[in-house]
């Protein structure tokens, strides 16, 4: 008899262990729970208590929901594996870059119909939605815009004499007196200015060129636009292909090619985004980088903040100008309930992410705010996802009472960004930034030799066989 | 424990056991034995199957279908798709080169400076700890190391040497002619170490009598070294070798931090994680792995029979 | 020790009667010199990299030593980054690794060794092949495994893992096979099981080379960084290498490339004294593990 009983006994343990690892996944309370996975590591402490007096709001406004911290730092390599054990957070934060791969893979999930019915649909910036909308189906929320500029370390400048101080406060200005832009305007001018610099200083070249990580493809399809050429065409009806050896990108490749001959660019070959907040200090006088990222020069690069200049994409030799935009997205995990996404969606309201003009929604800009001014980072003015006026009222006077630096730095670039701003091209971005990282590569290898008909030829032939070809994934252009 | 003593009188016990029906006891010992052995290797070889065996396995399977969920059965196309792409085929050619190298200057540098460090009479010990230091860090930190000490910029350390000597600056990592050479030398740095050790306790096994008959016979140096040293560093160097080549295969951490995967130094084993992490194509990482275990295999496989054919040649001339 | 003492070796004694030995001697040590040097430059032009200012890294003039030493900057970076969580989690998973390392191989390598059951030889040769793998190449199959029988941030997969180890296995099996089997017939005679052999005959024994394996088991446990990457999503609960590349990857969150120099090197700094400490059984152990009979 005790031999069974002791059976009996060790099947109910493991019975019992069982529901409870198993009930680690299901909800056994009756609220929602959200987990949100743009929750601040730790370490901040300063977010942190913001986040949580957020989420304290929101459950004393919301109490079927539930709101939990699962500080979630995105990654390629992290997120197939999260997906695939179904822990991937509610809400995530991701880069623009990946939504064509997270839906393709049936990681994130269709919010179409929520974003209807808290009428945030329309709402929204029609280029930012455009990135997010898949057959017609939109997988996310954009938490900013940025687009693409150019970056002036105007301190750098101007010792070199490029730059005037014509109120003689030590602190140098991107105009002349009379108004007109003293900044380099056109790709020939910032070949002059880098050559002023190469030639007035120790070390310092003119300009960064990124060439790794996708980031390289990234910079040059913008630059490709503004020399007129586009990569991605429409042959026939519905028919996409690769445009890569268009004469214009050939023009723009041999811009670069001559740059880095004339000794204007630096010696590395493999030049990372990530490093540009630190060359920028005085490795290289300019950048082209977004406008989402200006705050690092600052925080990482070690730059005053009166030093940092950001102005409008130059424009080409026919005349065209772009700034290659995207935004940040917001998606939801494909095992979010609905009643999940539309708790999330909300909750963006008590993070200042959404387009409702609420105290609370506007509280949280505010305190945001407050934590960028306490870290001595610069807040400069934002490319906002929605386009709702009373929203664009709000948040322009919140903007104003915090922003901290000399807006005439910037303001060339906010104005004319809304006309000259460009999404990415629709299919295979990343695969193309990647390819074009090869080209550009090469290319700073050897400056003096490189083909670039050639080098694109082979590039555009390699893209449209290993992926316009096999396109199955259509967008909403 | 053992009372040593009651071995002292093992003829004894000898003799006593054979007394006893031994053969029925054998038999029964045996069985015992053959699965209390079982059981007590059950562990190791559960944790073998789960890490090792299983997943060797597995790669292979996944190599032959489209993805994680093994939908659908898609043959060599893996394959195909991976000898057309030119990153494979840089990678493969790069394997080639990382081993050439790393014999070149990983291999030769350990044995002569075991050699010297046995002739040191004063502070042995002191020198041998600071060579095996580099052993110990991280790989991934030595990585971050050397990606830093490899800056092209003018103004890096290395280059400002070089300009100190009068010599040009240099690209380092990102010259495609010195990426694998320069990998390979950080690689060393970081390794020689212990190889360095082991053929150091090699040497000193080397009995004195046998300098002093090379150098009664009135040999010098090189004779001592070709008639003494070398045949008792022969096997040591001969597994050490197949040993540096194994784990140059293996190459991972550096082409990607020093290298950031670019296609002149990129291997065979960063390309298979790029292909499942970064590309989101797990398949194709497993066919590269299969494809580099079975070179490896193949390697080993003429490694050793070559060996055994000196051996056996050497084995009949004695 | 002076050189006129000297009887090992390639040059003894009567070599250094002669003058021109010496010279050769000279030439030695020098070269060692110089070998050492390139052994600690890197490290220490690391170390002393670490303490410059963020401006001092990113500027175009080159200086070795930074402007300011301010030996503060190491406590000030440990806080900022709450080290100790990080240094915490790698002593456990560490600890854990050394466990299993000694352990499951000694176990494996004692049967194997000496247990010897029917059809070991097979064992034997598969435990052998995966010597020759790469143990990276599992890394995709089994990092699927793990997610999906929900191991990942999880750190029980990063100690087992080193149970499963061929180059530990090897390292116990040579020295079992060097134990007298005679030892072990005594204890069979005397009525103990297999179990009981290995932990009172052999592990006793063995005391050189479960060092031997603690130690490489703790060095590469402590630098592991590929699975624990893949694995550990829950930044609390990292361990050291993988925070270490998770504040390079995100620089500018919070820390700056010198701060990220400084805690490579706080990183390192374990390792070396527990290197200083162990030294001489490290170096030892090091030696006899290429020696096979």
């Amino acid at each position: 008899m005790s031999k069974t009983i002791k059976i009996i006994r060790k099947i109910i343990i493991l019975s019992f262990t069982m529901c409870s690892l198993s009930a680690c996944g299901t909800d056994t309370s009756d609220k929602i729970v959200i987990s949100v996975g743009m929750w601040p590591q730790s370490q901040l402490t300063q977010d942190v208590n913001m986040f949580t007096e957020w989420k304290n709001r929101f459950e004393s406004d919301y109490p079927q929901y539930s709101i939990k911290g699962d500080n979630y730092e995105y990654s390629v390599e992290t997120v197939q594996a999260k997906a695939e054990a179904h822990k991937l957070p509610t809400v995530f934060q991701t880069w623009f870059t990946e939504p064509s791969m997270l839906v393709s893979n049936g990681y994130i999930k269709d919010i179409t119909s929520q974003l209807q019915s808290l009428d945030w649909y329309d709402k929204m910036d029609v280029d930012m939605r455009n990135t997010l909308t898949f057959d017609n189906k939109v997988y996310g929320v954009p938490r900013d815009g940025y687009g693409l500029g150019l970056f002036l370390n105007t301190k750098i400048l101007g010792d070199v004499g490029l730059l005037p101080d014509t109120n003689g406060d030590g602190i140098y200005e991107i105009y002349n007196a009379d108004g007109t832009p003293a900044y380099p305007t056109t790709f020939d001018e910032i070949n002059s200015f880098s050559q002023s610099i190469v030639d007035s200083t120790a070390d310092t070249k003119g300009i960064l060129v990124l060439s790794a990580n996708k980031n390289g493809g990234w910079q040059f399809a913008n630059l490709a636009w503004n020399f007129g050429a586009e990569l991605e065409t429409q042959s026939t009806d519905d028919k996409w292909i690769g445009t890569l050896n268009d004469s214009k990108a050939v023009e723009a490749l041999q811009w670069i090619k001559q740059m880095k001959a004339d000794g204007m660019l630096l010696n590395s070959v493999t030049v990372n985004y990530s490093d540009w907040s630190s060359d920028v200090v005085s490795k290289v006088a300019m950048a082209f980088v977004g406008s989402d990222v200006l705050k690092l020069a600052v925080t990482t690069g070690g730059m005053d903040k009166s030093d940092i200049a950001f102005v409008p994409m130059p424009k080409g030799p026919y005349g065209n100008q772009y700034s290659l935009f995207g935004g940040t997205p917001f998606v939801f995990s494909a095992d979010a309930t609905d009643e999940q996404i539309e708790g999330g969606l909300k909750f963006l309201e008590y993070m200042g992410r959404s387009p409702e003009t609420s105290d609370a929604s506007l509280n949280a800009i505010r305190e945001g705010d407050e934590i960028s001014k306490a870290k001595g980072e610069p807040i400069i003015q934002s490319i906002y996802p929605w386009t709702d006026t009373d929203y664009l009222v709000a948040v322009n006077d919140i903007q104003d009472e915090y922003i901290n630096v000399d807006m005439d730095n910037y303001k060339d670039f906010f104005s004319t960004i809304g006309q000259i701003k460009k999404t990415e091209v629709p299919y295979y971005a990343q695969e193309m930034y990647k390819i074009l990282d090869g080209v550009i590569q090469s290319v700073l290898e050897n400056p003096d030799t490189a083909d670039c008909d050639s080098l694109l030829e082979t590039a555009n032939a390699t893209f449209n066989t290993n992926y316009m070809s096999t396109r199955t994934i259509n967008k909403n252009i | 424990m053992i009372n040593l003593a009651y071995l002292e009188n093992e003829t004894e016990r000898e003799k006593t056991a054979s007394k006893y029906p031994v053969i029925k006891k054998h038999k029964t010992l045996f069985s015992s034995k053959n699965f209390s052995g079982w059981l007590l290797l059950l562990p190791g070889l559960i944790l073998f199957g789960f890490f090792v065996w299983g997943p060797m396995v597995m790669n292979v399977i996944y190599s032959f279908f489209d993805g994680y969920s093994l939908k659908n059965f898609i043959g060599f196309d893996n394959y195909m798709y991976i000898f057309n792409d030119s990153m494979f085929q840089a990678a493969l050619q790069n394997t080639f080169y990382y081993i050439f190298w790393s014999l070149l200057i990983g291999f030769f540098a350990p044995i002569i400076i075991g050699l010297l460090l046995s002739e040191v009479v004063l502070g042995k010990s002191f020198f041998r700890m600071i060579i095996y230091l580099p052993c110990i860090i991280s790989g991934i930190a030595v990585a971050f190391l050397f990606k830093s000490l490899y800056d092209p910029e003018p103004y890096a350390i290395f280059n400002v040497i070089l300009k100190s000597l009068g010599l040009p600056t240099s690209l380092f990592a990102d010259d495609p002619s010195l990426a694998i050479p320069l990998i390979v030398v950080a690689m060393t740095w970081r390794g020689a170490g212990g190889t360095v050790l082991i053929y150091l306790s090699a040497i000193q096994t080397i009995d004195p009598s046998q300098y002093e008959a090379v150098r009664l016979d009135g040999g010098g140096l090189i004779r001592r070294i070709q008639y003494v040293t070398w045949p008792v560093l022969k096997p040591t160097i001969s597994t050490l070798l197949i040993m540096q080549v194994i784990s140059v295969f293996q190459v991972f951490y550096e082409p990607m931090i020093i290298g950031n995967s670019n296609i002149h130094s990129i291997s065979m084993m960063l390309l298979s994680y790029n292909y499942a992490f970064s590309d989101g194509k797990p398949q194709l990482g497993a066919a590269v792995s299969v494809i580099l275990s079975l070179i490896i295999i193949v390697f080993t496989g003429i490694y050793f029979a070559v060996t055994a054919y000196f051996k056996r040649r050497h084995d009949y001339a004695a | 020790m002076r050189l006129k003492d000297k009887t090992n070796g390639l040059l003894n004694f009567s070599d250094y009667k002669k003058p021109r030995f010496h010279i050769l001697y000279a030439v030695i040590i020098f070269l060692l010199i110089l070998v050492v040097l390139t052994a600690l430059l890197p490290v220490f032009w690391l170390i002393v990299s670490s303490f410059k200012s963020v401006q001092e890294i990113n500027s175009t003039t080159f200086s070795f030593f930074p402007d300011v030493f301010d030996i503060n900057k190491i406590w000030q970076v440990w806080q900022k980054e709450n080290f100790g969580k990080y240094f915490f989690n790698s002593i456990i998973v560490t600890s854990g690794a050394v466990v299993c390392a000694v352990i499951f191989n000694g176990l494996m390598a004692y049967v194997i060794s000496i247990v010897k059951p029917k059809g070991y030889k097979v064992m034997y040769v598969m435990i052998m092949i995966s010597y020759m793998i790469p143990a990276i190449t599992g890394m995709i199959p089994l990092f699927k495994w793990l997610s999906d029988i929900n191991m990942t941030d999880n750190y029980l997969p990063l100690m087992l893992i080193f149970g499963a180890n061929a180059f530990y296995f090897i390292n116990f099996k040579n020295y079992f096979d060097m134990i007298p089997r005679s030892l072990f017939e005594a204890a069979k005679i005397d009525g103990c099981s297999d179990l009981k052999i290995f932990t009172h005959v052999v592990l006793p024994l063995s005391r050189p080379i479960v060092g031997v394996v603690a130690i490489f088991a703790m060095t590469g446990a402590w630098s592991d960084f590929l699975l624990p990457y893949l694995l550990l999503n829950d930044s609390d609960l990292y361990t050291i290498m993988v925070e270490i590349y998770q504040v390079q990857n995100t620089l500018g969150n919070g820390f700056t490339y010198d701060e990220f120099l400084m805690l490579l090197v706080i990183s390192i700094i374990p390792q070396i004294i527990v290197f200083f400490i162990f030294q001489k059984q490290i170096t030892s152990s090091a030696s006899n593990a290429g020696i096979k009979e």
